[in-house]
């Protein structure tokens, strides 16, 4: 146990430093939130290729593959300053952190040469298409139909909560093939390009305003032979595989809410009361219950390092990450209630305590979706009783 | 950054638990309830001895083992884990330190390998509220030697001694002893001191020493009180089925577990702290003393509650794991103390990982 940097990741973390004060500018930020929907995903897809370029994105990955053949302590240290950077979203997430680690596992060699290096790089968007209208937490009663056809698989159906399809390449989707197999033995996966015919694509306005996810419609999709991702009638494996990947993707919120901890004493120390005209900081009730959350802010970070020490090198990781997620996404709502909590004793004559609603409420707002999405924290705890604590179904 | 035991930690975690699993069986904690019993099991403390475990953090040139922190912290977390009784903590952690700290070569010659040997115990009083008294003072009328802390100075006093009143008192904590001691100043002034002053820094040295080693010994309690729990809900059956099949005793102890492995990762960061970020120590041993306190108290309740009518008999040792974390939740500094001691450090809360 030795929770210092060693020399290179010490290096690794300069280097990153450097390269963010060079390239994350001022100038970059202010494009970047100047940008509609569409010059903003253009803007993403080009520092996903310079962060690549630099040797940040997809790190862990084999030098075939586009990545840099580095470790996963690597990819967290990376993570780390990220957050700590406010670095922009990172929409290729889904692709390098959940599709990626899959396909190496569970896709033909072709496949792998084919997607692997342009998700690493910026080139591939992928987002995801398992969740239907009437199949969410119970994703094997999934309903969309993969049917035989001359060239491969026609696919009819409907996904929903697909993030970003309205901008991304392809979609690594779950399909059923075989409507008499029990409900997971069915399922088939397949990587389809998002601009086939029958495909439609509608975003859905969200309760922060935004529109990442969509509902996909699929008419007659006709996909070939070799877009199948596993095993024909071998989904159910391919959907777990990434929902592991997914788990331990969460990783990063647990650096969120580290960075977040340092946001919210800026809140505090710049907010003055309406009560007692000092900044909220000063107040010993609201430290009190910063220092709380700072404890567990501290701890969802050093969770992030010790989880991942946990898991072998090109492993999947277990049920320890639905703790992370679970610890880290819950933490994360309290820690934009409390920024609430503050602004609730604002003096709101201040047009500066005003302006802040309109950062903290779409985070606050966008934090309540975080114990939903990837699996609610409901199905967490599920997951966590059965497969951690070992408590019978 | 890497959080993974070493090999030499990995075989320090499992023999540690074996062996003190294997001396300190559930009988033998219930055993030192009768009134005639002794304040601890010599044979615990001849195995600890033999094992080494007593000298872990004592200097190899001082007949210990000479290792570190996150080492000892495994021998805790055994130690609390079967609620075994000694002064383990008092002696072998907190004493040593303070030997390591101000005592010059004579008196460490004196004591260092008499306790690793097991030979000698020593209390350390350092955590003074009042001015004067000590309370609660693990395990203080079995000592050989008080080490209190007074006037910038740590004395050895023998604790038979004229002005010496040591007040032993039933806790809530049927597993171990407590005191509170008082020590007269003509006491004190007749007493050896350790060749060095203790300043503040020391002070707070100590005091994280100790709250990192309490939050150990509760990472142990709390972790077992949560496996009882876990392997009753999988027995215990009701409408036909194992309570744990129900989500609302599936779901309380998922989120047991959320607790107790971030409060684990809040420990073992604050153990590493000692050795390898001095700096950060005070600031991690709060974390981790918050932290665990919180949790292990939880734990400790909702296991009689999983346990239901049966939690409340005396017969299963859920209850023991509570009442031990409630004494363990006041050594060191309270959840109070730790609390507003983070508040008036925010900013070095925020520090999490420092660039080497």
């Amino acid at each position: 146990m030795d929770l210092a940097d060693d020399p290179g990741q010490a290096r690794l973390r300069r280097d990153l430093r450097a390269w963010l004060a060079e390239h994350l500018t001022g100038e970059w930020r202010a494009g970047y939130q100047a940008g509609d929907e569409g010059q903003r995903i253009a803007l993403l897809r080009q520092w996903q290729r310079a962060l690549h370029q630099a040797g940040f994105a997809a790190r862990s990955w084999p030098g075939a593959y586009g990545g840099r053949d580095g470790r996963l302590i690597e990819e967290l240290i990376i993570f780390e300053e990220l957050a700590r950077a406010d670095a922009p979203p990172d929409v290729f997430r889904i692709g390098v952190r959940i599709i990626g680690p899959m396909l190496m596992q569970l896709a033909r060699e072709d496949q792998k040469a084919d997607f692997l290096p342009g998700m690493a790089n910026g080139d591939l968007l992928w987002s995801q298409g398992f969740s239907e209208p009437s199949a969410g937490s119970d994703l094997a009663s999934l309903t969309t139909r993969a049917d035989r056809s001359n060239r491969g698989f026609r696919i009819n159906g409907q996904k929903v909560w697909n993030t970003l399809g309205q901008h991304a390449d392809y979609c690594l989707l779950l399909a059923r093939t075989d409507p008499r197999a029990v409900p997971h033995k069915g399922l088939t996966a397949f990587a389809v390009k998002l601009n086939s015919p029958g495909i439609r694509i509608n975003p859905l306005r969200q309760i922060n305003g935004r529109r990442d996810f969509n509902e996909i419609f699929l008419d007659d999709v006709e996909v070939p032979e070799d877009s199948v991702v596993g095993e024909v009638n071998g989904g159910w494996a391919v959907a777990m595989t990434m929902l592991g990947f997914e788990r331990r993707g969460v990783a990063v919120m647990g650096f969120a809410c580290g960075r977040l901890f340092g946001r919210l004493l800026d809140l505090a120390g710049s907010v003055r009361l309406r009560e007692t005209g000092a900044p909220a900081i000063d107040h010993p009730p609201l430290r009190d219950r910063l220092a709380a959350l700072g404890v567990q802010a501290r701890i969802a970070v050093l969770n992030n390092y010790r989880f991942a020490a946990m898991v072998p090198e090109g492993g999947v990781p277990g049920p320890e990450g639905s703790i992370q997620k679970l610890h880290s996404t819950e933490l994360n709502k309290a820690m934009h209630d409390f920024a609430f909590e503050i602004m609730k004793g604002a003096d709101l004559n201040e047009s500066a305590a005003r302006d802040l609603f309109d950062f903290w409420g779409e985070e606050y707002v966008t934090s309540i979706g975080m114990t939903i999405a990837g699996g609610t924290a409901q199905i967490q705890r599920t997951t966590i009783g059965e497969r951690a604590l070992g408590l019978p179904r | 950054m890497d959080f993974s035991d070493t090999e030499e930690q990995r075989l320090i975690r499992t023999s540690a638990a074996e062996l003190v699993r294997r001396l300190v069986p559930p009988e033998r904690v219930r055993a030192l309830f009768a009134a005639d019993a002794p304040a601890y099991c010599p044979d615990l403390w001849r195995g600890l001895a033999e094992a080494g475990y007593l000298g872990t953090l004592v200097p190899g040139d001082g007949g210990g083992a000479g290792l570190g922190f996150v080492e000892m912290g495994c021998v805790l977390e055994a130690l609390g884990g079967v609620l075994a009784s000694g002064p383990y903590l008092s002696s072998s952690v907190v004493a040593v330190e303070a030997l390591r700290l101000a005592a010059d070569e004579e008196q460490q010659g004196q004591w260092l390998p008499a306790i690793a040997s097991g030979e000698k115990v020593l209390c350390p009083m350092i955590d003074d509220q009042t001015g004067g008294g000590f309370a609660p003072v693990a395990y203080a009328h079995t000592a050989d030697a008080l080490l209190v802390a007074s006037g910038g100075h740590l004395h050895i006093v023998d604790p038979t001694a004229v002005g010496v009143a040591i007040d032993e008192f039933p806790s809530l904590d049927p597993t171990r002893h407590f005191a509170a001691v008082a020590v007269s100043s003509a006491a004190l002034a007749a007493a050896a001191r350790l060749a060095g002053p203790i300043d503040a820094a020391m002070t707070a040295r100590l005091m994280a020493v100790g709250a990192a080693a309490t939050a150990a010994e509760m990472l142990g309690v709390a972790s077992r009180a949560h496996e009882l729990a876990c392997a009753y809900a999988k027995e215990r059956q009701q409408f036909g089925k194992p309570i744990g099949s129900f989500q609302a005793i599936k779901h309380l102890l998922a989120d047991q577990r959320v607790a107790l492995e971030g409060a684990r990762s809040a420990v073992y960061a604050a153990l590493w702290a000692l050795d390898g970020d001095p700096a950060g120590a005070t600031v991690a041993a709060a974390v981790a003393k918050t932290a665990m306190s919180e949790v292990a108290l939880r734990i400790g309740a909702e296991a009689i509650q999983v346990h239901g009518g049966m939690g409340f008999t005396d017969e299963v040792d859920a209850h023991l794991y509570l009442k031990r974390a409630q004494m363990d939740a006041m050594a060191y500094g309270t959840s109070d103390h730790h609390g507003r001691l983070l508040a008036e450090r925010l900013r070095d809360l925020a520090q999490w990982t420092r660039l080497t």
